[in-house]
């Protein structure tokens, strides 16, 4: 048995399928840096820390003549999102029942999407990430309000990066205001906004809740590097008679490996 | 037709049934595993049932159903090779065509849950040319997919979505 400790669960095989189908469906869409960073693993819930390569000096080594380094890891973080189904409403699915309601999971998968999503973005400083944006070595570029002007901004975004010599494709992260902006924006200069900005990053415009503004982030691989533990799973913490706590969980780490390949859009 | 329903046609057993009583048959004392009960068909786990999780068991369980239907269909096919009656012959495919139903419906269960085999098998189903080169072919293709999107192989408990490069807003 796994640490998820499903076996416990008083989950039929059938509610599982149905609660694991419904978290992928409500995950995938939301899970917006994956679709823009370098994702390396699952290496499974016993990977604690990400190997740097690097080294600190140790002072008072235990004996002269002898020096001492320790190495630098970046230890993964863990994320759970708790929720509670009801009984019935799996007793309900087990029965062949189509409109099961479960919206706390739909709300645990949103909210741990978009905790993945500010990770990677903006850092979370606790957990010693270093976020995509705040991190980037280019100068920012607002972003504004009018979305006639996207297009401009994001193409400065675009001539910045290759002036600093990083390739594309490119993709373009919009937080879920911007993006609306772009899909209420029918035409520009004739031809839809949204595939104007894809025509100018030659990549994807990802719907990013969690990120703040938009960001412009090189796809050619090895700048942004997601690290997972566990990949997103959903575990068995508790049960009564009328409902089963569950929650959504995973592991991972991040960092920068190249500041300049990005350029934010506050 | 149900294939219960042919066991006169047979000469008293449906090969479905057959099946799972050579597989419930007792075995040598040697072959039981301490989980396993005498006369009870639990072969289909190589590993202690108690320790696997019910969706490898589930998944054990349909490989197993595949490899009766694949069983089945190769015994109606040694026996329509032989039988010079046409009425029974013609029971006969109606019957295999079942067992032709019975194993794509366990192949797609098994593709559906196992992503990795269900990429390969895009590679190498329904092509023409070399099937050795496409299974080759279809296999680098697939792992090595797997490996960059980190998404685990079948039997884990994650929701496997791995990596998302690729995959529209």
């Amino acid at each position: 048995m796994s640490h998820l400790l499903r076996e416990h669960a008083p989950i039929t095989e059938t509610g599982w399928a149905l609660l694991d189908a419904e978290a992928r469906e409500r995950l995938e869409p939301a899970l917006a840096a994956r679709k823009l960073i370098d994702f390396a693993g699952p290496h499974g819930w016993q990977h604690s820390a990400t190997n740097l390569g690097r080294t600190q000096q140790v002072a008072d080594a235990p004996a002269r003549g002898v020096t001492a380094a320790q190495r630098q890891v970046l230890p993964l973080v863990e994320l759970r999102a708790p929720f509670s189904i009801s009984r019935a409403e799996l007793e309900a699915a087990d029965r062949g029942a189509e409109d099961a309601d479960l919206g706390p999971l739909d709300e645990a998968a949103h909210q741990i999407a978009v905790a993945e999503n500010a990770a990677v973005f903006h850092g979370w400083s606790a957990a010693a990430i270093t976020g995509v944006v705040e991190s980037s070595s280019q100068e920012s570029i607002a972003l504004g309000a009018d979305c006639e002007r996207y297009p401009r901004h994001v193409a400065k975004a675009v001539e910045a990066l290759l002036a600093a010599g990083v390739g594309g494709p490119y993709g373009l992260a919009l937080g879920p205001d911007p993006y609306t902006g772009v899909l209420e924006t029918g035409e520009h200069g004739g031809y839809p906004l949204l595939e104007h900005l894809r025509e100018i990053v030659g990549g994807p415009l990802v719907w990013s809740p969690g990120l703040k503004g938009a960001a412009v982030l090189s796809l050619r691989g090895g700048d942004f590097l997601f690290e997972s533990g566990e990949d997103l799973a959903i575990g068995y913490a508790d049960h009564d008679a009328d409902s089963v706590q569950l929650y959504l969980q995973e592991s991972f780490s991040f960092r920068v490996a190249t500041p300049e390949a990005a350029v934010a859009l506050p | 037709m149900p294939i219960d329903r042919l066991t006169h046609v047979y000469g008293g057993q449906s090969i479905n049934r057959r099946v799972r009583e050579l597989r419930q048959a007792p075995r040598p004392r040697s072959t039981v595993g301490p989980w396993q009960y005498a006369g009870v068909g639990f072969d289909q786990y190589h590993e202690p049932a108690g320790e696997l999780s019910a969706e490898t068991r589930t998944f054990a369980r349909l490989c197993t159903s595949l490899t009766e239907e694949a069983e089945a269909i190769g015994w109606y096919q040694q026996r329509l090779s032989i039988e010079p009656d046409e009425e029974a012959r013609a029971i006969m495919h109606d019957a295999q065509g079942e067992e032709f139903k019975h194993f794509c419906m366990d192949l797609e269960f098994l593709l559906r849950r196992t992503p990795l085999w269900r990429e390969i098998a895009q590679g190498i189903l329904f092509q023409d040319g070399d099937i050795v080169e496409h299974g080759e072919a279809a296999e680098e293709e697939a792992t090595e997919g797997e490996a960059e999107r980190g998404a685990p192989l079948s039997g884990g408990e994650s929701l496997g979505i791995g990596s998302l490069r690729g995959v529209s807003s």
